[in-house]
């Protein structure tokens, strides 16, 4: 067991929690226990009452410089981190009437299928006001820089945009979608639609007709569009002189990539979000769609289940894909689709030689509908039970397993997947 | 010091809110629900209590009802897609009960099996708008409910009628404490506060529907509370 270095260490804290008297006390705690600094959060609501009107030092709990002052008495780093969070604290209650509105989950502390509504980052108004904020932010901050203060670095956390299910709101997001498919007669012929122009894709119920044609592909584009999106305001949001000033590069939009990991069962992710801990239906525009409630039911039952039955499920393409040694087979669920990163990892593996099982069927087409190529060749065994019903192809060095009869979705599923994945790894190593 | 500095409490943390889910009485509600946008099916669950486990195989409203056994049903359908609140304008209720209740209202399309538990729901909804308007007539509000070590209590900070916060603290426990004992009355807490405060002590006996129990409990709460300038002696 390796234990972490608690002097390299940064201690989260935040401030405007704490009442001041303790701030002092609470510093020292974290000094003595051997860290380095502390990593505090800036919350723009907390600090902005009323448009324009920002408190960091009327308000005792607000004092950023009397906070600063004692890191640096007592001799800790502090790093700041600046978050649009959806809270009351993450935005000045003025914001919450601007016409543009992101939809986000509503987080670990609440579990419900409702959307939060909350200011978008595409607003000309709130990047505005959060430019003043930032500046107002800049002009105590650069007083308290190391080396003359305790200030090492400063970033801002704009990660909450990842999961807006109401991209739709900015202007921009037809671009992307243009950019993606050239012309509107490319993006017609791929979902069979007739729309006009890219715009009219986004008007009233043009998604809601995607959704309905090709449930997978639209998913896929709204999260593509999105992405894409967020990478570009974040990019021209940075060329601001205030915010190189106080950030540098660290506007945080990425999710943190978690180390790659072994899994039993991996899941195509297209169909669900990640909000924190907690797993969420993706709902472009706040639509329903029967494959994403399927999905996300599968999702909670083999989530649920693995703690009960003590085995590792995860998203594609987020598995070790190194293939090393002997290991159970892979069970993968997901249908006829597959994004091309998930489907270049299963094809490493498995010409590696690990072994994959699709029991709900082989993907064969990724975001582009090109077909997939899996380099197969008939491998002639069948696992055959009275719920489900797989052959066996060799691929590489490794086998695929693909369902001619796909198991019932119902309370047994996780069991029957396990069941699924022994078998399958049985027959492989007694061929071998 | 500024006086809203003084009563400035954190929000609710993740262990804070269970321990208030626990105090309400939630701890042991066992009952199934479906719920479905567009009416689509989204989850089924079995709670038991705040723990839920998902129910795969029921696929419609009437799979539930075979599915439930004895069990409470609340099947809820949000019928324009999935429904979108405003941070501003959720209420203190939808902060502070517990999944699914905090997002059901009237206004909800709902079925319950039994049928009265949709009675008993509805009730529940009067009793916190009416003990909603009681904080609201107050600046600030010390409440706590019944149940085991009396669960969390929690200071409401309410500003022309507007409620701007609620949170927790470890010394909000110790007020309470004094003031259910009656060791401290209304000009105590006024001196500690610095402002005029209410006290408010919602009785939760154990056993039985934690609807009723919870409608009945602000009930009685609305109507006998203490105010910390107003009320000259502890009435509780």
């Amino acid at each position: 067991m390796t234990l972490a270095n608690p002097t390299s260490s940064l201690r989260n804290y935040d401030f405007t929690t704490e009442s001041p008297a303790l701030w002092s006390q609470s510093l020292q705690k974290i000094k003595d226990k051997g860290h380095v600094g502390i990593r505090t959060r800036v919350y723009w609501g907390e600090h902005e009452s009323s448009r324009g009107i920002r408190d960091f030092s009327k308000s005792p709990r607000l004092r950023i410089e009397r906070f600063l002052t004692l890191a640096q008495d007592i001799g800790l780093n502090v790093e700041l981190e600046v978050k649009l969070a959806p809270s009351r604290e993450g935005f000045p209650q003025w914001s919450h009437e601007l016409d543009n509105q992101a939809y986000v989950h509503l987080g670990v502390s609440d579990p419900s299928l409702r959307l939060l509504s909350t200011p978008s980052f595409y607003d000309p108004d709130l990047q505005e006001g959060f430019l003043e904020f930032l500046s107002d932010l800049e002009g105590i901050v650069s007083l308290y820089r190391y080396p003359e203060g305790p200030v090492q670095g400063a970033s801002l956390d704009i990660r909450m945009f990842l999961g807006d299910q109401n991209a739709f709101a900015s202007e921009d997001f037809a671009c992307f979608l243009q950019m993606k498919y050239q012309r509107i007669s490319n993006l017609n012929r791929r979902y069979q639609t007739s729309f006009n122009d890219f715009s009219s894709v986004l008007n009233g119920k043009g998604w809601r007709v995607m959704m309905d044609r090709r449930p997978w592909l639209a998913f896929y584009d709204y999260r593509y569009c999105r992405h894409s999106l967020l990478k570009e305001f974040r990019d021209s949001f940075l060329r601001h002189e205030v915010v190189q000033k106080v950030f540098g590069d660290r506007v945080h939009f990425e999710v943190s990539q978690s180390e790659p990991k072994f899994l039993d069962i991996a899941m195509d992710p297209v169909f669900l979000e990640t909000s924190g801990a907690q797993i969420y239906p993706c709902t472009p525009g706040g639509l329903s769609c029967p494959a994403g409630a399927t999905a996300y039911r599968v999702w909670n039952h083999l989530e649920q289940e693995s703690k009960r039955q003590d085995y590792t499920v995860g998203f594609l393409p987020d598995f070790d894909s190194v293939a090393v040694g002997y290991r159970p087979a892979l069970v993968v669920v997901g249908g006829a689709y597959l994004s091309s990163p998930a489907f270049r990892s299963l094809l490493k593996y498995v010409e590696e030689g690990g072994t994959v099982a699709f029991p709900f069927g082989l993907p064969k087409y990724d975001e582009n509908l090109n077909y997939h190529n899996w380099r197969m060749s008939p491998g002639r065994r069948v696992l055959r039970d009275q719920h489900a019903e797989l052959e066996s192809f060799h691929a590489g060095r490794g086998v695929i397993w693909t369902g001619t009869k796909p198991p019932p979705v119902d309370e047994k599923l996780a069991s029957r997947l396990l069941q699924i994945r022994d078998a399958v790894s049985q027959l492989d190593r007694e061929e071998q | 010091m500024n006086l809203s500095e003084r009563y400035h409490t954190p929000p609710l943390s993740a262990a804070d809110r269970k321990a208030l889910h626990l105090s309400l009485g939630f701890g042991d509600f066992k009952f199934f629900l479906a719920e479905s946008v567009d009416g689509i099916l989204y989850r089924v669950s079995r709670f038991t209590g705040l723990e839920s486990k998902t129910q795969l195989g029921v696929k419609s409203w009437e799979d539930c009802e075979s599915h439930r056994k004895q069990l409470p049903a609340i099947y809820v359908n949000h019928r324009v897609g999935f429904p979108v609140v405003n941070l501003e304008a959720r209420t203190l209720w939808e902060e502070l009960l517990p999944h699914p209740f905090r997002e059901l209202s009237a206004s909800v399309e709902m079925m319950t099996a039994p049928s009265d538990l949709k009675q008993d729901f509805l009730r529940l909804v009067e009793s916190v708008k009416r003990f909603d308007a009681s904080l609201a007539q107050e600046e600030l509000s010390l409440v706590r409910f019944g149940g085991k070590g009396g669960g969390c209590p929690l200071l409401f900070h309410y500003f022309q009628g507007k409620r701007l916060r609620v949170g927790t603290k470890d010394e909000l426990r110790v007020l309470a404490d004094r003031c259910s004992s009656g060791q401290w009355g209304p000009a105590d807490l006024e001196a500690h506060f610095g402002s005029s405060v209410a006290f408010f002590e919602v009785p939760l006996p154990e056993g039985g529907n934690p609807l009723v129990r919870l409608a009945d409990g602000l009930s009685e709460a609305t109507a006998g509370h203490f105010q910390a300038s107003s009320v000259p002696e502890l009435q509780l």
